[in-house]
């Protein structure tokens, strides 16, 4: 491995609206994160502007690329909190993935705990829509979607507590083609037998904000948090739970959603 | 009320917000686990407005009865310390509340 000062490797990245700088320990984890990153280059969107946090990237045990695929998830992790950091009482943040249409930008949010369901529905569902994220969806008071088209993040299925980092092109997914605003608003509940048929349920305002709440980051830092999430919830038609068991048969719900048929 | 309950304080937990509607109100409130919303009663909705105008000091559970009746009438059938009690159970399984002896 070809050892450099961190300060010449930095890879900054575009998330949640915010410049992120990453400083690696080498050249062949700089090619990696930046193939990884590669949707959130900020060279590739638009310029860097203002770097509003730094984080140092663990460097991997060895010079394989299994180690380096190992460094990965830590090093998303601190992006991720960097961000979330940055744009406490800006933003209203939720564990969630999101897709939008591309030619709409009528914007589905999957709102769900981790490792319950996020990701594998949005590699299922995002060829041919737009990707925002499969983890933190940021949404801007006029109701705009922020994007954060981070790596996605998924589970070995020879080590259950590994996941790598896949570069969301190789996953066939895109950035969105034209500015993304929230349409729907779901809460995931994968707890339905495989052929049952996916379940759409109602919940009133308060039972949404009481769902909705622990999953949001910061939420307390707006003003009027509350007020905040409700006018959200109003606007999108109301909070919706999709019961269901595999990723793919969520599609026609979701594709009624975004065309507001739903 | 017994002797325990009558010893009991009740001050307002960690409420970082709260949202009324037509359908009845929800408080946000800060907890060891992060935030979560708790949706009121009306009977709860009314124990917070009391609560909220003791500037956070503790209420005896007597007094904040008495508050109450004044407030909202004495309920009809229902004993109203073992209505209030509830409901400050009710709260502080919530994390909305604080209820000391």
């Amino acid at each position: 491995m070809t050892k450099e000062r961190a300060a010449d490797l930095a890879v900054d990245v575009q998330a949640l609206g915010v410049t992120v700088r990453i400083l690696v320990p080498s050249r062949e984890m700089h090619a990696a994160v930046e193939r990884s990153w590669g949707l959130c280059l900020a060279q590739s969107n638009g310029g860097s502007g203002e770097i509003v946090a730094t984080v140092t990237a663990a460097a991997p045990d060895d010079d394989t690329e299994d180690a380096l695929a190992r460094a990965m998830p830590g090093l998303t992790q601190q992006v991720t909190a960097a961000a979330i950091r940055a744009r406490t009482g800006s933003l209203l943040m939720f564990h969630a993935g999101a897709l939008c249409d591309q030619e709409t930008g009528a914007t589905i949010a999957v709102v769900a705990p981790g490792g319950t369901g996020k990701t594998t529905v949005v590699r299922t569902l995002g060829p041919g829509r737009g990707y925002l994220t499969d983890e933190t969806v940021g949404v801007k008071p006029d109701g705009s979607v922020v994007p954060y088209a981070k790596p996605l993040s998924v589970r070995r299925p020879d080590a259950f507590m590994h996941k790598d980092e896949i570069p969301p092109d190789e996953l066939g997914l895109e950035l969105p083609r034209v500015d993304p605003w929230l349409a729907a608003l779901v809460v995931l509940r994968r707890d339905l037998d495989r052929g049952e048929p996916v379940r759409v349920e109602r919940v009133d305002l308060l039972e949404a904000l009481v769902a909705l709440a622990p999953e949001t980051s910061s939420l307390a830092a707006l003003d009027r948090p509350l007020r905040v999430l409700a006018d959200l919830v109003e606007r999108v038609g109301g909070l919706r739970i999709l019961r269901y068991h595999d990723a793919e048969d969520l599609e026609p719900v979701v594709a009624a959603l975004l065309l507001g048929a739903a | 009320m017994n002797k325990t309950q009558g010893e009991v304080f009740v001050r307002l937990a960690d409420v970082v917000d709260r949202l009324d509607t037509d359908d009845g109100s929800a408080v946000l409130v800060a907890t060891s686990q992060g935030h979560r919303v708790a949706v009121l009663s009306p009977l709860g909705s009314a124990l917070l407005d009391v609560l909220d105008g003791a500037d956070g000091h503790p209420i005896r559970l007597d007094a904040l009865v008495r508050a109450l009746v004044d407030r909202l009438g004495r309920p009809v059938g229902v004993d109203p310390q073992q209505a209030v009690w509830e409901a400050v159970h009710a709260l502080s399984d919530e994390h909305v509340v604080v209820a000391e002896s």
